[in-house]
This record gives structure tokens, C-alpha cells and sequence, in this order.
């Protein structure tokens, strides 16, 4: 995925994703991590993610785990980056976002 | 989690979703998503899940053009080289012509491909149809309960009919008709169900045996049948 400063179309939903990541900036979260916490569907949560991963807001790396020993396999993890946690509080104070829902 | 059958039946759309997506994705989110498949603890989840990730690849083929674009081309209009006269003849030989005008790198899709949309909806069916419980039409009948008693087998007569007319009731000679009618008729009042095995003599006259198949006819036994007939044959 690329990355770079790109202007980026936020929506209600993407909104919602970012506060997702915002409640814990350091904390990796699972498509079905953000999923709960967002309450985005899945149609609507993975382009959000792909789009702000290729704008540099987030990044992304697979689970560290042994598939065979977890019983499952590695889910890929997202993780919001300083320089997207910079533009998605800017965004908010843009938004005056008063918890889950712009005022 | 869920049972494997469920899941490998949800995965089969998530895998033909997948093919809408750049092919650089596609290995990445087949597994991403295939691995986000067993959170769903219920069948409804799973399905919407599938189907959420159906739509997902759809836009995703749609909009990652303009995601992966350097910045600042993104919105650079499209310059489309005017088509020369003898261009356009030779072009419009060219068998689809009218559905695919312009081919190479900078060629404009002028139509959706709808196969990759196609396989994803036969996909979602099967995983539908594969993933509805069995529809199970049942009369509920009761049925007796216990042992049936033990059906007494029937007594069977053997009457023998010799060359010469003589017959014999179980090995016993009868003096005649009458008796035979006697005979019969004790036996039809003892049990109805009994069963007569004629033996006729391969010289016997009909007219004996006809006697005797009336005798039994009067006497309402309704089981009667020729034994040993491989002599006649």
C-alpha cells in the first residue's frame, strides 16, 4: 500500500473508525476488533481501512501467532500511525466531534 | 467458533469476492478475512460478514485505483487521442469492436465485467442453500407398542390322488366322495386357513381331480394348490 500525505474523504462511518483507533491510539485492532467497537459493517469497515492504510493513517501487520498451536488463523492487524493520529484529531476538532456522533 | 462445515461453506464467497480485488490484495485479504470468519459466533454474523465482504471487494475494485494513484494525478483529467477516419474502419472490422473500442493501458472500460459479480452471486446461493437447515415433513403417527402375539402356522392336508382314483386324506384312504366332503368340511370348521396339497398321479383322470378341486370348492377352503408338479412336466 502506498503512503504520503493524501486528502482524504471522511465520512460518518470513516468518523466512527477513527474514534475506534482514537479511544486506544497504541492498541493494534483486528478487522473484527473495529468492527465491534465502530459498529461499521464489513462492507463499509475493510475499504475505510485499505483507503487510510494507503493514505499512511493507519498500518497493518499480520497476528504473531502459530496457526496450528492458536487453532485459528493469524488475523491482520491495523494500527494507527503518529502521523495519522495528527490528521484524525484534526479532523475531529474540524468536525467538533462530541463522542460517536458530529455535533 | 464455528462448526467447519459452516465456515468452509461461508468461505466459498469470501474466495470468489476476492477475485473482484486488485491482485495485489488478493492474497492478503483472502487470508484476512478467512481468519475474521470464526469470530463470528452466529450464522447470521458469518453470512452478513460474507456478504459485507462481498460488497467490500466491489468497492474496493472501484475506488483503489484513485488510493494507489501518486498524489496529485488522482484527479487528472483523461486525454483521449481523436480517432483517425481510416482508424475508425479498420477498427470497427475487428470482431468486438463495439463492446471493447479502445485496448492498451489507457483503455477506458466502457463496461462492467459482470462474470467475477456473476460467480460471487452462484457462490453466495450455495453457501445460502448449503447453510439452511433440512426442511423435514413428518407425520407423527402412534404406532402399538408391545410384542404382536405369534401367528399359529397353518395345518396343511396332503390328498393324494392314485392312477386309479383312489384317494387318500393324509396317507388315509377315503372310501369316497362323500367322505372326502366330510372331511373337508370338518377341516374348513377347525381352521378356515388350512392349506390342501393335491398329489394327482400323472395317469389319474381328470375327472377325478375335478371332483375332488369341486369337493374343496364347496368346502370354502380357499387354499388349494397342485404339489409335485414336476412330474408333469
Amino acid at each position: 500500500m502506498g503512503s504520503g500525505r493524501r486528502k482524504i474523504r471522511v465520512s460518518l462511518q470513516t468518523l466512527r473508525v477513527l474514534e475506534a483507533f482514537l479511544e486506544r491510539s497504541g492498541e493494534e485492532l483486528s478487522g473484527s476488533d473495529v468492527q465491534k467497537r465502530s459498529r461499521v459493517a464489513s462492507g463499509t469497515l475493510y475499504p475505510i481501512l485499505l483507503r487510510l492504510e494507503a493514505a499512511g493513517w493507519f498500518v497493518s501487520r499480520w497476528e504473531s501467532i502459530d496457526p496450528a498451536a492458536a487453532g485459528r488463523p493469524r488475523r491482520r492487524l491495523y494500527r494507527i500511525t503518529p502521523a495519522g493520529l495528527a490528521q484524525a484529531t484534526e479532523v475531529f476538532c474540524g468536525f467538533n466531534f462530541v463522542r460517536g456522533v458530529p455535533a | 467458533m464455528r462448526r467447519p462445515e459452516i465456515q468452509h461453506a461461508y468461505a466459498l464467497p469470501l474466495r470468489g469476492a476476492v477475485r473482484l480485488v486488485p491482485a495485489h490484495l488478493r492474497a492478503r485479504l483472502q487470508e484476512e478475512w478467512l481468519a475474521e470468519l470464526p469470530f463470528r459466533a452466529r450464522l447470521g454474523q458469518a453470512l452478513g460478514f460474507a456478504l459485507g465482504c462481498c460488497w467490500a471487494a466491489a468497492v474496493i475494485r472501484v475506488q483503489s485505483p484513485a488510493w494507489e494513484a501518486p498524489a496529485g494525478s488522482a484527479g487528472a483529467p483523461r486525454v483521449l487521442r481523436p480517432v483517425a477516419a481510416h482508424e475508425r474502419t479498420a477498427l470497427a472490422r475487428r470482431p468486438g469492436y463495439l463492446r471493447t473500442p479502445a485496448r492498451g493501458a489507457d483503455a477506458a472500460l466502457c463496461e462492467i465485467n459482470t462474470t467475477p459479480l456473476i460467480d460471487v452471486m452462484l457462490v453466495l446461493l450455495v453457501a445460502l442453500i448449503m447453510s439452511l437447515p433440512v426442511l423435514t415433513h413428518a407425520v407423527k403417527l402412534e404406532l402399538p407398542a408391545g410384542v404382536a402375539p405369534p401367528v399359529p402356522p397353518a395345518s396343511v392336508v396332503e390328498i393324494d390322488i392314485d392312477a386309479d382314483g383312489t384317494i387318500a386324506w393324509n396317507g388315509t384312504a377315503v372310501a369316497g366322495l362323500a367322505q372326502l366332503d366330510e372331511y373337508l368340511h370338518r377341516q374348513a370348521a377347525a381352521d378356515p386357513g388350512a392349506q390342501i396339497h393335491l398329489h394327482p398321479d400323472r395317469r389319474t383322470r381328470y375327472d377325478v381331480v375335478a371332483q375332488v378341486l369341486a369337493a374343496t370348492q364347496r368346502s370354502h377352503l380357499r387354499h388349494v394348490g397342485f404339489a409335485g408338479t414336476s412330474e408333469f412336466r
